[in-house]
């Protein structure tokens, strides 16, 4: 057990690196750089004083050595769009903002989407599976920026003055305050998680039903309603449990269209610009954490599931 | 079946709204005019309507609140586009949103307002009153009792410190150019002749008197004394920051000396701005609070806007077709600003002068002439300018703005003469009416090849058009100059679309025969446009290199003469040369369009600067 614990990190910090360096890499091939724009009107002699500054004037290869000596130490390098800002201060700043509000459409998307799931599974081939099914397929395939244009459009003025049209709470209300300004926000991104959490769950009670021990079960006599909240259920969230830790790193990276539409102060929006303005510091940077944050979770889960189901180790013998 | 129905009816409605899906807000550049093309037959003569602006109170200044019944709350809610101002640093400011925070919070030597016709008017404010010598090479300034808020007096060495800062060539700060005119800067900056900080022009004989010396003559240099790069800076506030990065983004480190101070910001959400007491002329700024909100979405900017929770929204053409009927009724206020802006299509004209800025960056076997080896014809450059229907051009890919028959746009002032009202600009239409057909502009055209050594007729050449943005509306303008081009000359016209961030490389390489793009000027004087085509001119390569010693002549002539009308002569024969020879060929003049709730006043829009509201206020519902 120990062994493998330790092979999986080696892999893992093979994995961030082989990422960084493919990221830096693809960046450099990409055309264009973050001066650009903010030297289009400058003469060249002053764009090529700018160059100098940041360093973009130096080779790839030493460009590529400094980066990933930052790395080593934590240091992501600075933004040259928002001058003055590096990776930590934009996490530090945004990572809270885009977390509160990806947590709470998660909580909210996931509980509805199970319940959702159950009622289609249970009622099998009537009115309120078809309902659910429909309405995944329309959630999930209608843009969050249509979503979040059309709430605000009913409950924030264009209708009816019920929330705010924009803003986010922040200081002490950081995390639990300011609940007005967060609902439609949340609303609006749930939807993309009631539809999958839905389905995934539905299709996988429909498997778990068809299994021999569901029919021992029903045989032996227990009520429909044991049999789903004690045998179907259990062994059904499996594959919720497999997307679930996913969920929960994506939903801290935010969401540019719901932060864009309300004006939140988050990080999806942030990364965007950076993208589009050839930002490589914060894109590398930003890219890297989220990486990592993926292959944590990825490493953690991998680990417990050789605790939860032997089947899953990958050799054989005594550990 | 009802089911099915039902299905069916869900399905209608995920099309529709994903058809409304695709038409998100465009985004644009700051050098990119903003807005979007329209078809809808009759806009356009609607739109006219919208431009009369007599009675544009709100687009005005100098209002006195005294005249006014004045609403009880006093806030406004106003935009800043994201990303929000990180950066605080005067010096480095570059963007027009830190210009639009910096005219709130800061105060320069002179505060720039806007006129309902297009021209600005340039009022002291840091200073009181100057005076330049005999000889046109010293400025006195002499400074206005003011504070900076935390009660310290703003002196002359604030002013002199920024302005040193600002030429410091380790700084690298993009506006340090402007300021080469002062005496020794150019030197300095370069690290020639052995110059030091204190042998630049800027003196300060007290605490109340600011003394710049220049070069050489320069008639123009006054404008820019309200560019913001130069408000003053503490140095000790500046030094009392942990390091300068610090200072430069965040604004507990800051004083200021304008009209309000920053309370508070979240990062690109809001900054909350309330009155400076310390401000010499608080009595007369009235807001208690002003609220830039940072908010992206266009659509969410619309919803705020009719729900009265921004105040005053600028620069986009999406609403106004949406907005039409309730401006007409009064229920907002919706005006057409004129705006220092010229789109062209310029040619490739370089040719391989020795000793032209940036000549560096340019592959020596850049073909000459372009692509078709035909854009060093001035009868075939003339040709192509001619062809082109102007008014077809706006109505079909715009719907607004003006038919450019010159190259410099309506009111640009040169020293008090407001340029285009005293020369019209009818060089374009005189030469249409001289070759009024096609088949005479193709004569002209094939005249230039045979000049050019090339041989055949029209239906021979291929001219390469390249386009370096990807925007849809940047894709409308050049569809619609290649179909012009080629119905009325016979040439063929091939598109090359690059992206914009590899523009610059391609655009140096020189496979291409014409570009377009627009110019927005920096300061209120023709010179801002002319010199981009003068040989020594930074932009020289990048705008396709026209070369002509008696167009470099006659805005030498303007840039150094100090008689308002001989300067004023000067640029316009500049300028004829530069559009009849067809240098560039001009297509419009842009505007601004720009929405205010009516109980706003004192909102205003100056020429080259973003909007100004010091002195707004907001007038009782009852009382308008």
């Amino acid at each position: 057990m120990l062994k493998y614990t330790i092979e999986r990190f080696l892999a893992m910090i093979l994995t961030l690196f082989i990422i960084a360096t493919a990221t830096f890499f693809l960046l450099q091939a990409v055309p264009g750089d973050p001066l650009v724009a903010k030297t289009e009107r400058l003469s060249a002699e002053q764009r090529d004083r700018m160059y100098a500054k940041y360093g973009l004037d130096k080779p790839v290869m030493e460009r590529y050595l400094i980066t990933m000596k930052g790395f080593l130490v934590g240091d992501f390098g600075e933004s040259i769009t928002f001058p003055g800002q590096t990776v930590w201060t934009i996490a530090h700043e945004k990572l809270p903002i885009s977390a509160r509000l990806g947590i709470q459409q998660m909580l909210l998307g996931i509980t509805a989407g199970l319940a959702l799931g159950i009622v289609a599974a249970m009622k099998k081939g009537s009115w309120p599976d078809y309902l659910v099914i429909t309405l995944s397929i329309l959630l999930i395939s209608v843009p969050n920026l249509v979503f979040g244009l059309m709430l605000q459009y009913l409950f924030a003025g264009g209708v009816w003055k019920i929330f705010p049209t924009i803003g986010w709470p922040e200081g002490s209300e950081l995390w639990t305050g300011g609940w007005e300004y967060t609902i439609l926000p949340t609303l609006t991104g749930c939807f993309g998680y009631i539809a999958s959490y839905a389905r995934l769950l539905k299709t996988s009670m429909l498997d778990v039903i068809n299994q021999d021990y569901i029919m021992t079960a029903e045989s032996k006599g227990l009520s429909q309603r044991k049999i789903i909240f004690r045998h179907v259920l259990r062994n059904s969230f499996i594959p919720v449990l497999t997307n679930l830790p996913m969920s929960v790193v994506m939903c801290v990276t935010g969401s540019f269209f719901v932060e864009r539409i309300f004006s939140v102060p988050g990080i999806g929006m942030y990364y965007t610009t950076a993208v589009q303005g050839r930002d490589l510091a914060v894109v590398l940077g930003w890219t890297v954490l989220i990486a990592a944050m993926m292959i944590i979770v990825i490493y953690i889960t991998d680990i417990l599931y050789t605790l939860v189901d032997p089947r899953i180790r990958l050799r054989g013998g005594k550990r | 079946m009802k089911l099915k129905k039902f299905i069916a009816l869900l399905l209608a409605l995920v099309l529709a709204l994903s058809v409304a899906a695709c038409n998100p807000g465009s985004t644009t550049t700051s050098n990119e005019p903003s807005g979007t093309a329209s078809t809808e037959p009759g806009g356009n003569e609607e739109r006219t309507s919208i431009s009369k602006i007599e009675n544009f109170e709100p687009g005005t200044h100098g209002l006195d609140w005294r005249d006014y019944t004045l609403a009880d709350e006093q806030v406004l809610d106003i935009l800043l586009t994201f990303p929000s101002t990180t950066n605080l640093d005067p010096n480095d400011s570059t963007a027009s949103n830190q210009w639009e925070l910096f005219q709130m919070v800061g105060e320069g030597l002179f505060r720039v307002y806007g006129n309902p016709d297009g021209t600005q008017t340039m009022e002291p404010a840091g200073c009181e009153s100057y005076e330049v010598s005999d000889d046109n090479l010293t400025y006195t300034f002499h400074l206005r009792d003011n504070k900076w808020s935390d009660g310290k007096d703003v002196t002359s060495a604030d002013y002199a410190y920024s302005i040193r800062r600002l030429l410091d060539p380790e700084e690298a700060f993009g506006y340090a150019e402007y300021f080469w005119v002062l005496k020794n800067a150019d030197a300095y900056y370069h690290g020639e002749g052995g110059f030091t900080v204190d042998d630049l022009g800027i003196e300060t004989p007290d605490d109340k008197t600011l003394v710049l010396t220049l070069e050489q003559p320069t008639p123009y240099f006054i404008e820019e004394m309200g560019m913001v790069p130069i408000y003053p800076i503490r140095q000790d506030v500046l030094e009392a920051a942990p390091d300068e990065e610090t200072w430069q983004t965040d604004y507990t480190y800051h004083v200021f000396n304008g009209p309000f101070v920053i309370t508070d910001r979240v990062m690109d959400n809001s900054i909350t701005l309330n009155p400076n007491p310390y401000y010499w002329d608080a009595e007369n700024v009235k807001l208690t609070q002003v609220n830039l909100l940072t908010v992206s979405e266009q659509a969410t900017q619309a919803l705020m806007f009719e729900n009265g929770e921004l105040d005053v929204l600028d620069g986009s053409a999406e609403f106004v077709d949406r907005w039409q009927d309730a401006a007409n009724n009064g229920d907002f206020i919706m005006a057409v600003f004129g705006r220092p802006q010229t789109g062209m299509i310029y040619f490739n004209e370089y040719d391989h002068e020795p000793g032209v800025p940036g000549e560096e960056n340019i592959p020596a076997d850049r073909p000459r002439g372009g692509a078709s080896g035909l854009m060093l014809s001035e009868k075939c450059r003339l040709a192509i300018s001619l062809s082109i229907d102007r008014q077809a051009f706006l109505d079909t890919v715009y719907n607004r703005y003006t038919v450019a028959g010159g190259f410099i746009p309506k009111g640009m002032e040169c020293n008090g003469i407001n340029f285009r009202e005293t020369y019209p600009d009818d060089y374009i239409t005189k030469l249409q009416a001289q070759y009024d057909t096609p088949e005479k502009l193709r004569a002209l055209f094939e005249e230039g090849m045979a000049e050019a050594g090339v041989s055949g007729t029209v239906s021979d050449v291929t001219l390469i058009l390249m386009n370096t943005s990807s925007s849809s509306l940047a894709a409308s303008q050049v569809e619609f100059v290649q179909q012009n081009i080629q119905d009325v000359l016979g040439v063929t016209v091939q598109l090359k679309n690059v992206d914009s961030s590899v523009g610059r490389t391609e655009s140096q390489k020189g496979a291409w025969d014409m570009m377009m793009y627009s110019w927005i000027g920096d300061y209120n004087d023709p010179g801002t446009f002319t010199f981009l085509y003068t040989s020594n001119s930074g932009y020289y390569t990048t705008f396709g290199g026209f070369n002509d010693e008696e167009y470099d002549h006659w805005h030498e002539v303007a840039m150094n003469s100090t008689d308002p009308q001989e300067r004023a002569d000067a640029f316009h024969k500049a300028e004829e040369i530069l559009v009849t020879k067809a240098g560039v060929a001009p297509i419009y003049y842009g505007d601004q369009i720009v929405f205010t709730q009516t109980n706003v006043r004192n909102v205003n829009w100056p020429q080259v600067n973003p909007v100004e509201i010091s002195r707004a206020f907001i007038v009782a519902d009852d009382a308008q």
